[in-house]
């Protein structure tokens, strides 16, 4: 590159003209902000105008009169968004031989889906309603090798978070009352709230039981919790008896019959704060 | 070659001029004018956020998302973009040796599609967050606020478009035709790469707008659940185009590094070529990552894990740029003027921000970070540490070349100082109280004491970087009236060529 010497002025600016610059870009700024004051509201009034559409809704469906041999199962409304009731009854009892209708009473397409889950290589292999539109029912599902005591998942493959089962069980059975209610013996109730610090955790907390008796653990907190031997994790937990994790509602039941008769302690591995204890006479 | 003007021109030359100079100006100003407003906005978030509860500073909570949607579109679109483009007008004719762009006056129409749509996003307001994520933004986000800010950014997807085109045949087609590319500065290649990028990403997200407006008015129903869409789909289209758009803002601060740290360093690049190939890595990774903005929307393992594998995909190409720039540095005369300075600061802050990126990168510990503070330290890392300090940097570089004069260099330094320091104070305790589990984008928080002693620093270092901003701009607009007149051949005292200053008028 050749040596460049110039010669020319340098053209620099005076306060003058840097003040005219200055002004342009203020006073632009300011008549902004001018107008950005007095209308701040009125540019944040309007709800979007698909909100002021009503979205259809589709008239009340009766769900059709139950006909001899067929189970039907609702898909509620709202079940689109995660998290909602989705299957109506959830774990659905099916007569074995019955044919099964689901009723889309939401406004929103949803299937019944064999499987459980997108992922799952088997799904629809056993039934696949396809689409169900808003406020229509499936064509009738017949299970043809199903066998008593087969519980079979299924999904919804427009919104794969809804997930329920068909339970197959003898024919004749359906509308009996479900067996249990209350379970028998004593029970230890895992109360809802109990993982947050300093809450009440276990229900009744001393508990007495006679050896030999069955202890029923519920889970009514909405979080993973076990019931666990010892007082803090380590390698003695755990020895005597364990609940192992405990999901959102799942049961469990500890055998007494090997405990001797003394006070036990026992905690929650997941959260080790909970602590209790327990007399077994 | 006469030069025919010897004394300014007026102003309103200069305003509807076509030159590219003249064009590079006027992006400039518009850049700085918008990182003053929209610093401004940061400090009014930040002193909200110096107590929980309402401070009374920003008055209510629907404000407050209205203040930080403002903040991010124009930090991202009205102060990267431009500046970007600003210093590209003015260098690029320069260092491929053409008299202009190739399309002046296409140039000038991108520049003023610039001021209407800033008008239209800052006097609107919208609120839903630069994301403008549905199905919020198309069910309930008030209007007309999020009409303007949807047409906003449509004009400046188009503005850019229109620069990067402008830009591309400059170079391939309008450089000298005794240079050959592999020769051309690397602030060249990095100008390149990051308007074909433009190309690539923004019709995706140009439709995506279209298709948010359209469910907006009812209808479509693309992202509309209630009529069978799926607003994770928009998640997708936006972040195809703003996950490369990161690049995008990244790569002409790093291409300005490469201007900066060997004229400083008085050494040649380290590595031209390891400069070129991390370039145009960057580009093609860029777009095999977009997912890593969106773990915890329910994706498949194997999903999740091509995105992991595509993001860490990026961190050698980023990291051949750190080591070229520590390579060409090591064993050099480093003269640590305001460019220098800034531009190492950047280096600095560049490392920090992808060290947090990693962790990031990684989906099970992104499952802790997603949307906590964390992730506002880790950005802000990245826009404000490297882009905005390359970017302060060449200005002060240009300086001199824009208005003949000498800045301050003992102001510009105070000015570094305070925003290096706040910058790091702000950005990097955000990373530990996302640790805490504060959300982002929250008017109030838990009043528990060290959730409020980490907004408190995070403020602090707020308002030192006020006070460097204030500096940095007073400083400019003094120097310029009445700055030293500079030694237009090398400025700087480099024992390099300066860019030639005859260029900065127009000469037909």
């Amino acid at each position: 590159m050749e040596e460049h010497e110039n010669k020319d002025p340098i053209i620099l600016t005076s306060p003058a003209r840097m003040l005219k610059g200055i002004l342009i870009v203020g006073i632009t700024l300011a008549v902004g902000a001018g107008i950005v004051l007095t209308f701040f509201d009125e540019m944040y009034a309007n709800p979007p105008p698909v909100a002021r559409i009503q979205p259809p809704t589709p008239p009340p469906v009766e769900p059709p009169p139950a006909q001899a041999g067929t189970t039907t199962i609702a898909i509620l409304v709202g079940a689109a968004t995660e998290g909602n009731p989705d299957y109506d009854p959830d774990d659905g009892k099916v007569p074995l031989g019955n044919k099964i209708v689901w009723n889309n009473q939401d406004p929103i397409p949803h299937t019944a889906t064999s499987g459980t889950g997108p992922d799952d290589p088997n799904k629809a292999k056993l039934f696949d309603t396809n689409i169900i539109l808003g406020g229509e029912s499936s064509d009738p599902v017949e299970l043809t090798d199903a066998k008593e005591g087969d519980s079979i998942p299924y999904f919804c493959t427009v919104h794969p978070y809804m997930t329920s089962q068909l339970t197959i069980v003898p024919a004749g059975q359906v509308g009996a009352p479900p067996p249990g209610g209350e379970p028998a013996g004593p029970t230890i109730k895992i109360l809802q709230g109990s993982a947050t610090q300093g809450n009440p955790d276990f229900d009744p907390d001393p508990i007495k039981v006679k050896k030999g008796d069955k202890i029923n653990v519920v889970n009514e907190d909405n979080t993973l919790h076990t019931i666990t031997d010892g007082t803090a994790p380590g390698a003695t937990a755990g020895k005597l008896f364990d609940t192992g994790f405990l999901e959102a509602g799942q049961t469990f039941s500890i055998d007494t019959a090997n405990l001797e008769p003394r006070e036990y302690d026992y905690f929650c591995q997941v959260h080790p704060y909970m602590q209790g204890k327990l007399t077994v006479e | 070659m006469v030069l025919e003007v010897k004394k300014p021109r007026a102003m309103w030359e200069i305003l509807f001029s076509t030159h590219h100079t003249d064009i590079g100006l006027l992006y400039i100003i518009l850049a700085i004018t918008a990182l003053m407003i929209g610093g401004a906005l940061a400090i009014a978030i930040r002193s909200e956020l110096f107590l929980p509860g309402n401070q009374g500073i920003i008055p209510d909570s629907n404000t407050f998302h209205r203040i930080f949607t403002t903040h991010g579109t124009n930090m991202l679109f009205l102060w990267l973009l431009p500046f970007a483009a600003g210093v590209g007008n003015y260098l690029i004719p320069i260092m491929v040796r053409y008299k202009d762009m190739a399309w002046p006056k296409l140039n000038a129409t991108a520049f003023w599609m610039i001021p209407p749509a800033m008008a239209m996003v800052w006097l609107g307001m919208a609120d839903f967050t630069w994301y403008a994520s549905p199905p919020y933004s198309i069910l309930k986000a008030p209007g007309p606020a999020a009409e303007m800010w949807i047409f906003g950014i449509k004009i400046l997807g188009i503005s850019s478009v229109l620069g990067a085109i402008n830009f591309i045949v400059t170079i391939l087609k309008m450089k000298h035709p005794d240079l050959p590319l592999m020769r051309t500065p690397l602030f060249v290649w990095a100008t390149l790469v990051t308007s074909i990028m433009i190309l690539v990403a923004i019709p995706t997200f140009a439709a995506a707008l279209i298709m948010l407006y359209t469910d907006r008015l009812g209808v479509s129903g693309f992202f509309n659940p209630a009529m069978g869409g799926d607003p994770i789909a928009y998640q997708h289209l936006f972040w195809f185009t703003f996950h490369p758009e990161v690049y995008i803002f990244a790569i002409p601060a790093i291409g300005m590094m490469y201007e900066l740290i060997p004229r400083f360093s008085r050494k040649p690049i380290f590595s031209y070529q390891s400069g070129v190939t991390a370039f145009v890595l960057l580009a093609i990774v860029g777009f095999a990552s977009w997912a890593h903005h969106m773990y915890s929307t329910g994706m498949s393992f194997t999903e999740k894990t091509v995105f992991m594998i595509g993001t860490l995909a990026a961190v050698p190409a980023s990291a051949m740029h750190v080591f070229n720039w520590t390579a060409t540095m090591w064993g050099g005369r480093i003269r640590f003027r305001a460019p220098m300075s800034f531009a190492f600061g950047g280096l600095v802050l560049f490392f920090y921000a992808g060290a947090g990126g990693i962790v990031n990168t990684a989906m099970p510990l992104d499952f802790l970070t997603h949307d906590t503070y964390w992730v506002v330290g880790h950005f802000h890392l990245f826009v404000m540490g490297l882009i905005t300090f390359a970017f302060i940097g060449m200005l002060h570089y240009l300086f001199p070349f824009i208005t003949g004069r000498m800045y301050n260099e003992r102001l510009a330094m105070i000015s570094f100082w305070l925003l290096f320091a706040g910058s790091s104070v702000i950005f990097l305790t955000q990373h530990v109280l996302g640790l805490y589990g504060q959300p982002r984008r929250t008017f109030d928080y838990l009043p528990i004491e060290p959730l409020i002693i980490m907004n408190q620093i995070s403020t602090v270092g707020a308002w030192i970087n006020a006070a460097g901003a204030a500096l940095l701009i007073g400083n400019l607009i003094t120097s310029a009236i009445k700055g030293k007149p500079a030694k237009m051949n090398d400025p700087f005292e480099l024992g390099e060529h300066y860019y030639d200053y005859t260029r900065r008028e127009p000469h037909h």
